[in-house]
Order: structure tokens, then C-alpha cells, then sequence
């Protein structure tokens, strides 16, 4: 019967995708209802071909329909776990996008690439990590929320509800802890591409070329911002976020102390010079101290903050 | 405009056909059958929703099912179980309840 190849065709389509052990049970019975439909339809006086078509037609694509067997979704990341995939989303994009980009521009920037070269670097890894990112968090609840997790992954509650005014006015400082970091890198890369120190008349790096050195430098910076970040994010410096600070700071500053004492922070060129002068010993202990002293402040100004947000 | 008249009106007489489904089928039906008879009913239902449905509520215990190889064509019929019954008995107070309220909703004028 050559008018059955179209249903026979459409019940297959229907019946790949149904869980196995009901697949010859949902044919048999899908191809019978079919037919009865059919049959209905060129009793009424319809010709057998636009019959079949018509009802096939009228159900529609067989996967959507398998999909209904099956009781599968059919949308890639559904209600139940979207908000979440959307949070998630937001905050890797604007956490590893920019942190990626910066160390693969700074990384060919101090091994002396080309101005295009960088640009064309950044510009390329800024698409790269945010496809990564965008792909891997999607496929990740995609399969989340196939796999069926019960509940939503983080109940919602009243407290997660963003401060409409945040106590201690920490937005304007984590703007400007952001604007302190991109001036300090911009100062970086000034200093590597151009130069700060002129000496006999010739412009040339107050620090050192090592990329480890420079990049350890820009993570002592980003690392050292982040406690106000949080603070921003949760509204206000917490007890916490200033023990959290304390270990940072401590952390970044017996680093950074460490550099100094063993000579790598400077140049070759401006420390030869310090030497000359006679003033390297001087320099070097005036630079620990002042170390040692804006780290114990850090310290201590995170304890202040909290307390005083505490009060207020 | 009319679409959303549609797509409301479609809301609204979601939950009745599985009411509808499972009065008709205490006496045991086939798919195409029970389509044919909600329709005259006034419950038209498209096909792609019926049978899917149909066996969701085979799965839930609500209708039991049985081939019927006496004719010609092979068909699954369904009949409705005693939970199946105690669904529709709910249902149904349900469903007299909310045209009580509705009715008892002031009108205009």
C-alpha cells in the first residue's frame, strides 16, 4: 500500500525519540489512531493522499510530538532553573571576561608585542572567553535542568533583595578601587612601552621586564580590591569581609614586601642607578616601611569600616 | 487581540478535557474514538495533545489499557480506573465550586 508510506515515515520520526521500552506501544497505537483519522476523513469525501497529508499535517512536527510522549521540555534552559543560569551567566561574564582579557593583554604587552598585535589579542580573546563562558554555563544547565534537580538549585528570599541605599557609600569607592586598578595597569604598560624614568636624557622602565614580576603586581592589585567589592555587593563592610581583607592584605603585602627585599620590583637600569647614588639601601628600607605600614593600615581601616557600618 | 481572546479561552478549558477525558472513558474508548466523542461533547481537543495525554494518564494510574485485536485494526483501548473515577468526582466538586464563585461574582450594572 503505497498511500501508508507517508504515516509509516511520521510514526518513525515520532517513536526514535520515545524512551525505548514504550516504542512499539506508541507506534502501534499512534499508527492506528492515524488511520482512523484518515479513514474519518475520506468518508467525508476527501481524496486518500490529501487525507493522509492533511492529517499529518494537523499533528504536527513529529519530534514536538515525541517530545510530548516522552514528557521532555522543549526549551534548552527552562523556568525552573533559568534565573539562575542568567545569574550565573552575568556574574562570569563580567568576572572572567575582563580578568582573561587583562592577563592576555598584559602578557603580550610585557613580552614587547606589537601595539596591533595586543589589540588584535584583546580584542580576540575578549570574543574567545566570553563564547566559552556563555557556551560552557548554558550546556552546563541545559543539563541541570534535563537531569531533573527537584527544587530550585538557591531558594529565593527576601534577604538576597539588593540595598536601595548602600550603607557607607561603597559603590563610589568600589568604582573608584576599579579606576585605581586600570590606572595602575595603564601606568604598567606606559612604563613598559615608554618608559617613566629618564635618565642622562633617555626615557626607559622604572620596573622590572620579568612578566611573572608584573603580572604578580596586578594580581596583588585586583586581589587587594576585592574585599571592597564584596563590601559593594553585600551592601556594607561585614566582620567578615574585614577578616577576609586582613588576609589578603597581610598575604599581598609580605609579598610585595618580599619582592622589594629581594630586588625584583625595579629595573636593572634605575637600580644600577640607586646604587651609583649610593641611596639603594635607603630606598629599599623607606619602600619596606612604607609596606609595612599601608598594609597594618589596610588591616585595621577594614575593621573600622565594618564597625562603622555596623552603627550605622 | 483575538489571539489573546483565543489564548485565554485555551487556558481556561485546559484543565477540562482531562475531566472530560476520563467521564468518557468509563466506557472503554480508543484514542481516535475519545477524539471524536469530546468533540461532539464540546470539548474539541487537537489530536497532538489527546494522545499524549492519554498515556500520561496511564502513567499516573488513572486509566488502564488493553489491545484490542478483535477487529481488523489493532487498537489500545483505555478505560478509566477507580482512581481514575475518584479523579473525576474531584475534579468535578472543583470544578461546580469555581462556577459557584464565578457566579457569585458581582456584575456589572
Amino acid at each position: 500500500m503505497s498511500d501508508t508510506t507517508l504515516t509509516q515515515r511520521y510514526v518513525a520520526a515520532v517513536v526514535r525519540s520515545v524512551p525505548e521500552d514504550a516504542r512499539t506501544d506508541v507506534a502501534a497505537e499512534l499508527e492506528a489512531s492515524i488511520h482512523d483519522q484518515v479513514d474519518a476523513r475520506i468518508d467525508a469525501g476527501e481524496p486518500t493522499t490529501d487525507a493522509e497529508r492533511a492529517v499529518l499535517v494537523e499533528l504536527g512536527d513529529p519530534a514536538a510530538l515525541a517530545a510530548s510522549y516522552a514528557g521532555r521540555p522543549l526549551t534548552l534552559v527552562g523556568p525552573r532553573v533559568y534565573l539562575q543560569w542568567r545569574r550565573t551567566l552575568v556574574m562570569l561574564l563580567w568576572i572572567v571576561v575582563p580578568l582573561g582579557t587583562i592577563g592576555a593583554v598584559l602578557i603580550d604587552a610585557l613580552t614587547g608585542e606589537a601595539a596591533g598585535t595586543i589589540i588584535a589579542t584583546g580584542i580576540t580573546t575578549l570574543m574567545q572567553i566570553g563564547l566559552h563562558v556563555a557556551f560552557w554555563t548554558t550546556l552546563a544547565f541545559a543539563v541541570v535542568d534535563r537531569a531533573g534537580a527537584a527544587t530550585p538549585m538557591q531558594p529565593w528570599t527576601p534577604e538576597r533583595l539588593p540595598r536601595l541605599v548602600p550603607r557607607g557609600g561603597t559603590a563610589g569607592e568600589t568604582i573608584a578601587s576599579a579606576v585605581t586598578i586600570a590606572i595602575a595597569i595603564g601606568a604598567l604598560l606606559w612604563d613598559r612601552l615608554v618608559g617613566f624614568v629618564v635618565l642622562d636624557g633617555e626615557a626607559g622602565p622604572a620596573l622590572t621586564s620579568s612578566p611573572l614580576v608584573l603580572v604578580l603586581l596586578v594580581a596583588v592589585l585586583v586581589a587587594q580590591s576585592a574585599p571592597q567589592l564584596a563590601a559593594s555587593r553585600s551592601g556594607a563592610w561585614t566582620r567578615r569581609i574585614a577578616v577576609a581583607n586582613a588576609i589578603v592584605s597581610l598575604a599581598t603585602g609580605t609579598l610585595l614586601v618580599g619582592l622589594v627585599a629581594a630586588g625584583l620590583v625595579l629595573s636593572e637600569r634605575l637600580a644600577d642607578r640607586l646604587e651609583t647614588w649610593g641611596v639603594a639601601p635607603v630606598a629599599g628600607a623607606i619602600a619596606i616601611v612604607v609596606l609595612v605600614v599601608g598594609t597594618a593600615w589596610n588591616v585595621v581601616d577594614g575593621f573600622l569600616r565594618a564597625r562603622k557600618a555596623q552603627r550605622a | 487581540m483575538d489571539e489573546n481572546v483565543e489564548g485565554h479561552r485555551q487556558e481556561l478549558r485546559r484543565g477540562t478535557i482531562v475531566l472530560a477525558s476520563l467521564s468518557l472513558l468509563t466506557t472503554p474508548g480508543h484514542g481516535y474514538g475519545l477524539l471524536d466523542a469530546l468533540a461532539a461533547h464540546g470539548f474539541p481537543v487537537d489530536a497532538n495533545t489527546l494522545y499524549p495525554l492519554l498515556r500520561r494518564l496511564e502513567k499516573q494510574g488513572y486509566l488502564v489499557s488493553e489491545w484490542n485485536t478483535d477487529e481488523a485494526r489493532p487498537r489500545k483501548m483505555y478505560r478509566t480506573s477507580e482512581a481514575g473515577t475518584a479523579l473525576v468526582d474531584t475534579l468535578t466538586t472543583d470544578f461546580d465550586a469555581i462556577a459557584g464563585a464565578i457566579a457569585a461574582l458581582p456584575k456589572e450594572g
